[in-house]
């Protein structure tokens, strides 16, 4: 067995020990017991000399006992397993367990007074804003409470809050309930939201009304990043508003979600066609949305440098792209699964790419275990992923005598790669899939790129000079349109 | 087979003739007004016949861009004037986004004094836009053309920079007149002014009204409805709105007279299309 095939089965393992963590309950101390156990035994019966676990399991593949080893290779590999997979589990544990004070606030009567930042850029919906607030301190009249969790509030359209905002909000915490078909509960826990806060009162405050040093040296991190993410974010809004401001609604809507993934101004009647004809996803940030941003960069490279450099200045490229979108996990992760892709096409090769993208997958999951059963984004984004890196080659293979126009046929083989693999995470959860959403891409993915190309350059010169904006605002009004207007049809039928 | 190059071409000549042939059909449309479905609320769009464009108030929320996106040309991002009645929220609420997103010329309200905070808003935002400020008061008049004017009827005497209990009784009361056709704009004006307006002799006889505050129970009194002796109204409101709008008795009072009416809960955007010498035709979304 080679060093990559052991890497490889030990990742599986650990992903297979948060799926089990995930859908079981298993305790803690049994996961932890079973890793001491593995542990010893290996350490005991295994010992590993020289360079690296992997290496050493490696050499002793098919070479027999060696030395002072008194198990054989499978069965230490089997102790290996079994301590992958006990991690998973124990990661998974862990992410349940961490601390909860706010909870306990929940539908009280009471008002409550917290004091902490908003942790996220406010969503402006067409009648509220909603925010994440990460609570510093919870005071009542008689004690001060210090904790690190977060709150989803709920307030008015004004004033405006902004990322990194310190607030006081006074109020009442609420449990967040399931709606009829979607588990709203889960949904949030993935991002450590327990509690929701309906429009209470909020007062705008400085660090100077924390009562423990804000600024203090433990804090300095976490300071360092609000001030960064506030001055990305105020990029992100400026290229926003030059949008709003070059295009009418609601392509503009349309353009800001293909461009940065905020889908809030969309229309719900829009969303919902766009959903029923699944086309959705070229209004998320995914793991296609950043090989097409990718794409455009390194032919425009192409022209000025060779084509190794120019990937990694693609790279690069996808870097800066994550950053003005507001380098949220699940953008991250996208642009992650995109530069996958398209290493997969630089090399060729693309049956080589398999312990990349289980590692990716895996990583991801280590750093939270929840996506993975609770995050429709990261498996959808992961397996959609999966099948333009595995199934293109097979079809094209297939359809290899079809002739190319316009770039259908690349889209056809692309739709119908990454929504084979799709499938069965969208009946699952949404119990229905649309025939139509293949015709309904084939004919909108032309239009994506050139969308994005003209949305982008409206929102750039529409800051230089508001009428050229809107002069190419008109184009990429078009393209919108277009989208528009097939959404539309397909979801008439 | 053809070229990229050619298709591009091809693609270019027929949008911009199709906009050239759009922007041409329009000249013989009239005046416009359209009561926009923005949920609980005012707003109305007008639009002249000589294409001067007029937003009367915005609403209580974003709801209004997305409207305005429907009946304004998608090339269009300017807006000639926009008209406050009166700051409060379910008229003033969707006014700074728009005010962020189209270009504004001149501003038409009262001045009246607010603290709230989306005054403090709308204030900034004004700053920015650097559009014209326009306080108009009984007596007043803006004229769009030489067939279309919009005169101001009330308040009475300024109230820019008051402190004043009663917002709604500061509301802007204007008739826009077209032609032989008029409409009575009014607001959230209750009885108080209504009774003002009628003793004071002011003209308000007009062929069609916007029904005063949503059609609630303190205002569209018979003094109003028996002056203005409308031929329609139009209600502007949501649906199953918590204020119980419009009030029973209104809808009696204008049963009564035989006043049609339209509602913008259930009829969504109503538009009102007049033409020089032609009756006005209505035509609504639902």
């Amino acid at each position: 067995m080679t060093k990559s095939k052991i890497f490889l089965f030990l990742m599986i393992s650990f992903i297979l020990g948060v799926a089990s963590g995930s859908f079981f309950d298993i305790s803690e101390e049994l996961a932890l017991i079973i890793i001491i156990i593995c542990l010893i035994v290996i350490i005991v019966f295994y010992p590993i000399r020289g360079r690296g676990a992997l290496r050493a399991l490696a050499a002793s593949n098919g070479a027999g006992r060696r030395g002072s080893r008194i198990l054989n290779f499978k069965y230490a590999f089997l102790a290996f397993l079994i301590l992958a997979f006990s991690a998973g589990v124990m990661r998974f544990d862990i992410s349940e367990s961490s601390t909860k004070v706010l909870v306990n606030f929940n539908d009280n009567n009471g008002n409550i007074q917290l004091l902490g930042h908003i942790n996220d850029e406010p969503q402006r919906l067409i009648d509220k804003q909603r925010f994440i607030f990460k609570v510093k301190e919870i005071r009542a009249s008689d004690y001060t409470i210090f904790t690190n969790e977060k709150v989803l509030i709920t307030a008015n359209l004004y004033p405006e809050f902004q990322y990194g905002d310190f607030i006081s909000m006074e109020g009442k915490l609420q449990s967040p309930k399931n709606f009829d078909d979607f588990n709203y509960i889960n949904y949030l826990a993935k991002d450590g939201i327990f509690s929701l806060s309906y429009y209470p009162e909020i007062k705008k405050i400085t660090q100077k009304d924390f009562s423990f040093a804000f600024g203090g040296s433990t804090r300095g991190g976490e300071n360092l990043k609000i001030s960064l993410f506030k001055n990305i974010f105020r990029i992100k809004k400026v290229f926003e508003e030059s949008i709003e401001k070059s295009i009418s609604e609601p392509n503009a809507a349309l353009i800001k979600g293909i461009l940065l993934g905020s889908r809030q101004d969309i229309p719900q009647d829009l969303k919902e066609a766009f959903n029923k004809t699944g086309t959705t996803h070229i209004l998320a940030i995914s793991g296609y949305n950043i090989t097409i941003v990718s794409l455009y960069i390194s032919f425009l490279l192409m022209f000025f440098m060779r084509r190794q450099k120019a990937f990694w200045f693609t790279v690069l490229g996808i870097f800066f792209f994550t950053i003005l979108t507001g380098a949220s996990a699940s953008v991250v992760r996208a642009a992650i699964m995109g530069i996958l892709v398209l290493l997969a096409y630089r090399e060729g090769r693309f049956y080589s790419m398999t312990n990349s993208l289980v590692f990716a997958g895996a990583a991801m999951i280590a750093l939270n275990p929840k996506i993975l059963r609770f995050d429709i984004g990261f498996q959808l984004s992961f397996l959609a992923t999966t099948g333009l890196i595995y199934l293109v080659p097979i079809i094209k293979e297939r359809l290899e005598r079809v002739p190319e126009f316009w770039n259908f046929k690349e889209n056809f083989i692309a739709t119908v790669s990454a929504q084979l693999m799709v499938l069965p995470v969208v009946l699952y959860n949404f119990g229905s899939f649309s025939l139509l959403s293949l015709p309904a891409n084939v004919l909108i993915l032309p239009a994506v790129p050139l969308t994005m190309f003209f949305g982008f350059l409206a929102g750039v010169f529409g800051l230089i000079w508001s009428r050229l904006g809107q002069i190419i605002g008109l184009i990429a009004w078009l393209f919108a349109e277009y989208e528009i207007l097939i959404v539309k049809l397909f979801n008439a039928f | 087979m053809l070229s990229k190059r050619k298709i591009i071409i091809l693609a270019a000549l027929i949008f911009f003739s199709s906009v050239a042939l759009v922007v041409d059909s329009k000249n013989q449309d009239g005046l416009k007004v359209y009561f926009l479905d923005v949920g609980q609320g005012d707003s109305i769009f007008i639009e002249t016949e000589n294409k001067i464009q007029i937003l009367i108030d915005g609403g209580s929320d974003n709801t209004v861009v997305q409207k305005l996106s429907e009946v304004m040309p998608f090339w269009d991002r300017t807006i000639d004037f926009i008209m406050l009645t009166h700051p409060d929220h379910d008229h003033l609420g969707g006014l700074p986004e728009v005010l962020k997103r189209y270009e504004v010329n001149g501003i038409i309200e009262t001045g009246v004094q607010c603290e709230k905070v989306e005054c403090k808003v709308w204030r900034d935002l004004k700053e920015k836009e650097k559009a014209a400020i326009i306080l108009p008061k009984l007596g007043d008049s803006i004229i769009f053309n030489e067939n279309t004017k919009l005169l101001i009827l009330s308040p009475f005497d300024s109230v820019a920079g008051e402190k004043v209990s009663k917002v709604n009784n500061t509301s802007i009361v204007a008739k826009l007149i077209y032609g032989e056709h008029s409409l009575l704009l009014t607001g959230d004006i209750e009885k108080q002014v209504e009774e003002k307006l009628v003793l004071a002799g002011i003209d308000i006889d007009s062929d069609y009204l916007k029904l005063p505050h949503h059609g609630s129970k303190t205002s569209s009194t018979e003094e109003l409805l028996e002056n203005t002796s409308p031929l329609m109204a139009f209600i502007s409101l949501g649906i199953n709105n918590s204020y119980g709008h419009p009030h029973e008795e209104v809808v009696a009072r204008l049963e009564k007279r035989n006043i049609k009416y339209y509602r913008t809960d259930a009829s969504g955007t109503i538009l009102l299309n007049c033409r020089l010498d032609q009756q006005c035709q209505v035509k609504t979304q639902n």
